[in-house]
């Protein structure tokens, strides 16, 4: 760690990466032995967005959604996959999770897929009822997609039903979360072309190219992201995460 | 515990049990006519008779002797993923799985310990009463379903009721082929919960896996040979000839995948320097891309025009793509070596000619692709291996195996990628 240091104060690169990777011979990147499990929530590219920012677009709001995002996957994580080691972090734009759980480590980028799959409700579930297990993820991350939806979108995705998925989204949120299917099939139409949308979106609330390479690299905590003068910083309790925590001191100087 | 101590070996082919009998078994193209049979039978087995094996160290023995007589034989006419390595993983599936149902009532300890080597089975207990009660049953509805069985009325039978745990990724094989999907198990802590059905699926679904992959391996390994041994040909083909007639191909025909192309292959595609010219497009590229447009069909394919469309595929698709690698060449391969078009067309089994015609294919050999082993002793250059190399024997079964894990996936949904996306040097990417 110290060489890094040193080697970092020496040559301040532009931007300091991480591998998820650990391999026999590190720097050539050869014999790979393990990977972390990652998890990128960037806040410019989520699916949907309250607040109103367009794609490519950042305000607290969209990190706040992002944080409380990674959350609700870190939560499915623990309860459903019973995987632990947990480490969040800011990068600049979003968070990123790693999970260090010796479970997980050997898995290769299929069944890294199918876990992005499962923690993001990214596929409809052969029976929505189950009150735990995989519905109750879906049918969670269905209702936060569809409670944030802008009409606009939905009008793009689904003309026909738009207006009346709109009219009654209140009720179409409850019977999601209760998973009631003849009760959603009633108040929308469609065959399921909605839970269809749903799905897609869901999916992409994480950076699911992210969980898949299992070469991939972050950027290391206690560095600066340059495009945004924010720092990327290791997160110790995610719950209380504050943004302040990232902006670097000669930002806080500058407005001092 | 079973009557007979090497029983498990019928449940597993590849427990020690089974180990053991084949080292002590005599070579396996030496076996009495009766096993011999046995193994020619067994892809087209259909009821209890064929698929039970009595508490007798004889017919443990016999068994064992003709799974893997039947794997031998088969991978000599083969390739890996082929369609008959697919129907051997199939059939051994539901051979495990109806032994597992019919022995279970009986025997449950027995087989659960067979199923243990694989799976981290415990009893549901104490978490029984964590789950709601509205899920057991949802969960024992599903293994009806997947039985077939109706769900109103009729007498439910224990091995659809809720029993066992075990750990999710103990199924890592499955979900790797995409075999499962693990939005379909039901989770908790950790722990997929299942009927004793679902569990004899699981463990079935593991031994025909692991049957696909042990055919693969044997595929490739008498492809390093050229000829392998005539009397488990002959067995080979009487397996082939048995097989239904239908194609229907796990390896996808049609339109080539460059992205899924070895390493090696790609290099040659793009050109090479004088010294390796001959090797990377006459030899490696001309069979490769010959096969991989062409996939075989498992049995003894040895001439283009066997195969549907084959010789317009090769004049049409291949041909162009071998002589633009060989432009790209530095120098271009023709402008000093004009004869090594037609030694390319010998490469494909239309002998020594630079006009073929549908007729002359079988005039040579169509030659396989060279294994890894042989490009890296004759052209090293070609060879700089990555991820994926890892345990492949040969570029096609690289293909295919990418073809079959990438190429089968559902893609991963992204969302609209706001940034541009950096590629490091040796393909890692940053996020």
């Amino acid at each position: 760690m110290e060489q890094l240091g040193l080697y970092l104060k020496r040559h301040f690169p532009f931007s300091a990466y991480v591998s998820v990777a650990l391999y026999e011979r590190p720097s050539k990147r050869e014999g790979w032995i393990k990977s972390e499990l990652a998890f990128d929530v960037d806040a410019k590219d989520l699916p949907v967005k309250a607040c109103g920012c367009g794609q490519g677009r950042v305000c607290e709001g969209c990190l706040e959604e992002a944080r409380r995002v990674l959350l609700l996957i870190s939560d499915v994580l623990r309860s459903d996959l019973g995987l632990r080691d947990h480490h969040f972090s800011y990068s600049g734009r979003g968070f990123h999770l790693r999970v260090l759980d010796e479970k997980v480590m050997r898995l290769e980028q299929n069944e890294r897929a199918q876990l992005v799959s499962y923690v993001t409700g990214g596929v409809i579930p052969t029976d929505l009822t189950f009150l735990l297990g995989y519905s109750r993820v879906f049918r969670e991350f269905c209702a936060r997609t569809l409670e944030r939806l802008p009409g606009e979108r939905l009008r793009e995705a689904l003309p026909r039903l738009a207006r009346r998925i709109q009219e009654k989204k209140g009720e179409i949120v409850g019977a999601i979360r209760r998973g009631r299917v003849e009760e959603i099939r009633e108040l929308v139409g469609g065959n399921g072309r909605l839970l269809d949308f749903l799905a897609k979106l869901n999916s992409a609330w994480v950076d699911g190219k992210v969980t898949v390479d299992i070469k991939r690299i972050l950027r290391l905590p206690s560095t600066l992201h340059s495009g945004v003068s924010m720092k990327c910083v290791y997160i110790r309790d995610m719950e209380k995460f504050s943004l302040d925590q990232a902006v670097p001191r000669f930002v806080l100087e500058g407005k001092g | 515990m079973f009557p007979v101590p090497e029983y498990p070996a019928v449940l597993d082919f590849f427990s020690p049990e089974a180990r053991e009998l084949i080292r002590s078994s005599p070579p396996l193209s030496s076996l009495p006519e009766e096993v011999v049979r046995r193994a020619v039978q067994r892809l087209r087995w259909r009821t209890a008779a064929d698929m039970s094996v009595g508490f007798s160290s004889e017919e443990v023995r016999k068994e064992v002797q003709s799974f893997y007589l039947m794997c031998q034989a088969l991978a000599t006419v083969s390739y890996p993923y082929s369609r008959e390595v697919r129907l051997a993983g199939e059939k051994t599936e539901e051979v495990v799985r109806y032994r597992l149902h019919h022995l279970f009532r009986e025997y449950e300890a027995a087989c659960l310990e067979v199923v243990r080597r694989r799976l981290r089975v415990e009893e549901l207990g104490d978490l029984r009463g964590r789950i709601p009660r509205e899920d057991l049953f949802r969960i024992r509805n599903a293994s009806l379903r997947e039985a077939g069985v109706p769900l109103e009325g009729g007498e439910i039978y224990p091995q659809h009721q809720p029993k066992y745990l075990l750990p999710w990724t103990d199924l890592a094989p499955l979900l790797r082929v995409n075999k499962l999907q693990l939005t379909g198990l039901y989770l908790v802590e950790g722990k997929a919960v299942v009927t004793p059905y679902q569990l004899w699926n699981l463990f079935s679904g593991l031994v025909g896996l692991e049957c696909e992959e042990y055919l693969a391996s044997l595929c490739e390994r008498f492809s390093e040979r050229e000829e392998p041994p005539e009397p488990l040909v002959r067995v080979g083909e009487r397996i082939a000839s048995l097989l239904p007639s239908e194609v229907e191909l796990r390896i996808p025909s049609g339109k080539l995948r460059p992205e899924f192309f070895p390493p090696c292959v790609k290099h040659a595609l793009s050109g090479v320097g004088a010294g390796g010219r001959n090797y990377a497009i006459t030899v490696l590229l001309t069979s490769f891309l010959s096969h991989a447009r062409l996939p075989p069909r498992g049995k003894v394919v040895t001439r283009i025009r066997d195969l549907p469309e084959g010789f317009s595929v090769v004049k049409e698709e291949i041909i162009p793509l071998i002589f633009e690698a060989a432009e790209r060449c530095r120098p271009p391969l023709f402008s000093d070596q004009p004869q090594e078009r037609a030694n390319i067309y010998y490469h494909l089994g239309f002998g020594m000619t630079t006009d073929p015609r549908p007729e002359d294919s079988g005039r040579s050999k169509w030659y396989r692709p060279p294994n890894c082993k042989k490009i890296s002793s004759s052209a090293p250059f070609l060879c700089t291996p990555d991820e994926w190399c890892r345990d492949i024997r040969n570029p096609l079964t690289y293909y295919y195996k990418r073809l079959r894990l990438e190429g089968r996936r559902d893609g991963v949904q992204r969302g609209d990628a706001g940034g541009k996306e950096e590629v490091l040097p040796g393909g890692v990417e940053q996020a």
